[in-house]
């Protein structure tokens, strides 16, 4: 039998997953996200912190809440039920960093989680780096013109 | 290349689980439960102690001593088979450890029919598997959330051990067909499935020829770990591509061994230790009982690597089949 009849024929019993509610559910709980943290932002400008800095607290918080729900185990209950609205914001980078400590400890502090802490991190960290410095370039040489 | 046994016989089995394992339908099979550390700080050395307990218990239950055992065989999915050698290293016997992911069983229990053949042996042939040391191996980090793929399996956590001689029991070995690699261009590793199917076609299909026997002569065909959906392309393949219908007696391991109603189960369990478990429980005592007289088990394994698969390579499927008759 040929690659492309087999093919058709895994496609045949493969089962198709509900795109439409999946893009739904991380619509609400992303959408979610960003409100609450808009929120906390508020809260924080109303106890007198001024907006820079109650910005980082919103994000240092989120991360604190994130890393602390990974490690009793909850996150990833949580991530199945809300999907990419808990994963692609900071929580989720947060949470892969802290998935991989969990792991990696039994390698040891260097080999292990030092060299591994950023397994699934690593590349947003990298794309980010690569992505803010070129459109920064890009910024500077508009400017120029 | 199909090969016959003239003296196998399969002893009692020592087998260990995790709770998930332990509360589905094989439960009262199962001789030992633990969580996933098993007192043990890490999940690999859990296997490695499900593993010897398993069997402390096979060699128990067959009033053997571990100075009688002559060799032992076995394989896991670990990387270099660190689970399997760890866990056999205080059997001062003969050992040799091999690799056919999950059909590394079938393929032990062949090897040990080919020593049986020649020399009257006491066999000690063994398997594991950890979900959780599959995960970080092949997938992610073990506590990260990322959803699945409907697709996708789940590795049993279990040991078993049994021992394999000429010392009669009413459960033989009498045929075995070793398999060749298919490769039908698939490299979705979150579809493990569809890369075995077309193996465990093959597979069957020369084993029928070889013996010159037809689906009729047996009562019951299972395969290792195809999974909901690969077990469906299975028997599609034999019916369209070779005009045999084996649905009234046809099984797939990986549906058998949790509850079915079970949350994120996916597609069904994989690892060596599915087909392994079933055969040493279910088959062993229906075999006995005479409620089944020939069996046909045809453990299914995806060959690949991680870096293959992050390099882009297709995932290639073997299978290995093993004939089961009872002793009269």
């Amino acid at each position: 039998m040929d690659d492309e009849k087999y093919k058709k024929i895994v496609d045949k019993y493969t089962p198709k997953e509900n795109k439409i509610k999946n893009y739904m559910i991380s619509f609400i709980s992303g959408g979610t996200m960003g409100f609450l943290g808009e929120l906390l932002i508020k809260l924080l400008i109303e106890i007198g912190i001024e907006r820079e800095k109650a910005s980082v607290l919103m994000i240092i918080t989120i991360i604190f809440i994130s890393v602390l729900l990974t490690s009793i185990g909850v996150f990833s209950k949580l991530v199945r039920k809300l999907r990419s609205g808990l994963l692609i914001p900071i929580s989720g980078f947060a949470h892969s960093i802290e998935a991989s400590f969990i792991d990696y400890k039994s390698e040891g502090w260097i080999k292990g989680v030092g060299a591994s802490a950023f397994h699934l991190a690593g590349s947003v960290i990298i794309t980010g780096v690569v992505a803010s410095i070129s459109l920064a370039l890009i910024r500077i040489m508009v400017g120029m013109l | 290349m199909t090969l016959e046994f003239k003296n196998m016989y399969i002893g009692k089995s020592g087998i260990v689980s995790g709770k998930e394992e332990k509360e589905g339908p094989l439960s009262k099979y199962i001789d030992k439960e633990c969580d996933n550390f098993n007192n043990e700080k890490t999940y690999l050395k859990s296997e490695i102690k499900m593993g010897k307990e398993s069997i402390d218990i096979a060699l128990k239950k067959n009033k053997m001593k571990k100075e009688d055992i002559d060799i032992v065989i076995g394989g896991d999915l670990t990387e270099n088979l660190a689970a399997t050698t760890y866990t056999v290293e205080n059997i001062e016997s003969s050992f040799i450890g091999l690799y056919s992911a999950c059909a590394s069983f079938n393929l032990s229990l062949i090897l040990s029919g080919l020593l049986l053949n020649e020399k009257d042996l006491k066999i000690l042939v063994v398997t594991s598997s950890h979900n959780k040391v599959s995960e970080k191996e092949f997938r992610n980090p073990t506590e990260y959330g990322a959803p699945k793929s409907l697709t996708s399996s789940k590795t049993v956590t279990g040991a078993v051990a049994t021992i394999v001689s000429r010392k009669k029991t009413k459960v033989k070995i009498t045929k075995a067909t070793i398999g060749k690699i298919a490769n039908y261009n698939f490299s979705d590793p979150m579809n493990m499935g569809a890369s075995m199917a077309p193996s465990a076609v093959d597979t069957l299909i020369n084993h029928l020829k070889n013996t010159k026997t037809t689906i009729k002569d047996y009562d019951l065909i299972l395969t290792g770990d195809l999974g909901k959906y690969a077990s469906k392309i299975f028997l599609e393949i034999l019916k369209k591509e070779y005009k045999i219908d084996i649905k009234g007696i046809y099984k797939d391991c990986a549906s058998m061994i949790y509850k079915t109603d079970k949350e994120n189960l996916y597609a069904g369990s994989s690892g060596p230790t599915t087909s392994a478990m079933i055969l040493l429980t279910k088959i062993y005592d229906l075999i006995s009982q005479k409620k089944l007289r020939k069996v046909l088990l045809i453990a299914t394994g995806a060959l690949f690597s991680k870096i293959s698969v992050d390099q882009k390579e297709r995932i290639l499927g073997i299978s290995h089949l093993i004939e089961l008759e009872g002793e009269n």
